[in-house]
């Protein structure tokens, strides 16, 4: 990608970052939104983290791989552990890059 | 800067020094995928979204064209608005001025401190004191991005480690969905749509397709979320 497109990417990313953000702020007050979508908007977040997570851990170049020998996949274990116990974002990166790592070492 | 007290300080230095690694780790990957420190320093300041710059940085790595990358940061980002709805309830007396600038520092982190500390009846915590908290915050993560990318241009970084605090975030991240059960099985039942799509559809467009179908699905057949 060229600077240019660089910098206009960032200006797109900019302002559809800033919507969500800024929205409610003007919304709110005046205007409630509709119950279906709120309710709606509460499971698009884990639906983003699943979709994110299981394309980033079980795909690979060549193709989905649920076997051991896939080390993003058995290093998520310990970072949904300790994830799950904590809701620590730090604690997930260090545990993640160490498991990492370490099946890095010995694989 | 009149705001910046112990309290202040007190209840933020863990994200700041959080952010550390983490904006180290995306100006690395920023600097893989040919974004120069300057772009970078511009992308922090102006998007401000840690796995949406991560995952922006490598759709752009991956020579995705811009509306795709645009829209799936929209998605990734569209979480925000919870916090919005949240905070403004308590910064609701402020001009739109404060509440425009305000809104430019809502992520996950900042939120969790301003909306702990706003809702505790023995801390008396101010709009003023809120935003100052999280400006130091973005200003952690925007120095870490441009360090990150300065040093990845001089030390030599392992890319699959590196890229793999990315996948812990948004391990991380979907944790804080954990307290309901509905909510784990959305995320699951999006996980395996987006696996079966990713054949036929690239540039995470399998992603963004999975969780418009699992969360429309999910909200009409699993509906309320009772604590």
């Amino acid at each position: 990608m060229s600077n240019e497109d660089i910098y206009l990417c960032i200006i797109g990313l900019c302002i559809v970052s800033y919507i969500p953000r800024v929205a409610p702020f003007l919304l709110l007050g005046k205007r409630q939104m509709p119950h279906a979508f709120e309710l709606w908007l509460k499971y698009v977040p884990t639906s983003v983290f699943g979709a994110l997570i299981f394309c980033s851990i079980f795909q690979t170049d060549s193709g989905v791989d649920f076997s051991f020998s896939n080390i993003s996949m058995l290093a998520a274990i310990p970072v949904l552990a300790v994830a799950a116990k904590t809701h620590s974002l730090p604690y997930s990166i260090i545990v993640g890059l160490a498991a990492y790592w370490g099946l890095q070492q010995v694989m | 800067m009149k705001y910046i007290n112990a309290k202040v300080l007190k209840s933020i230095w863990p994200v700041c020094f959080g952010y550390i690694p983490l904006g180290l780790a995306c100006g690395v990957l920023a600097e893989k995928v040919g974004v120069d420190p300057i772009a970078i320093g511009v992308m922090s300041i102006l998007v401000f979204a840690g796995s949406g710059q991560f995952i922006a940085l490598a759709m752009i790595g991956a020579g995705c064209p811009i509306p795709p990358i645009v829209f799936t940061i929209f998605i990734v980002n569209l979480r925000h608005i919870f916090y919005a709805t949240i905070l403004n309830s308590y910064i609701k007396e402020k001009s739109t001025i404060f509440k425009a600038l305000f809104a430019q520092e809502i992520v996950d982190e900042t939120s969790a401190v301003n909306m702990t500390n706003f809702e505790q009846k023995d801390v008396e915590w101010s709009a003023e004191e809120a935003i100052t908290s999280a400006y130091l915050a973005h200003l952690s993560w925007i120095i870490a991005t441009i360090a990150g990318c300065v040093l990845g241009s001089v030390a030599n970084i392992d890319t699959a480690l590196v890229s793999y605090a990315l996948i812990a975030m948004f391990i991380g991240l979907w944790s804080f969905h954990f307290w309901h059960k509905k909510l784990i099985l959305a995320g699951i039942a999006a996980g395996f749509l987006a696996l079966l799509l990713a054949p036929f559809l690239s540039n995470m467009l399998n992603v963004v397709v999975a969780t418009l179908v699992v969360s429309v699905l999910a909200a009409m057949i699993g509906g309320e979320l009772d604590e």
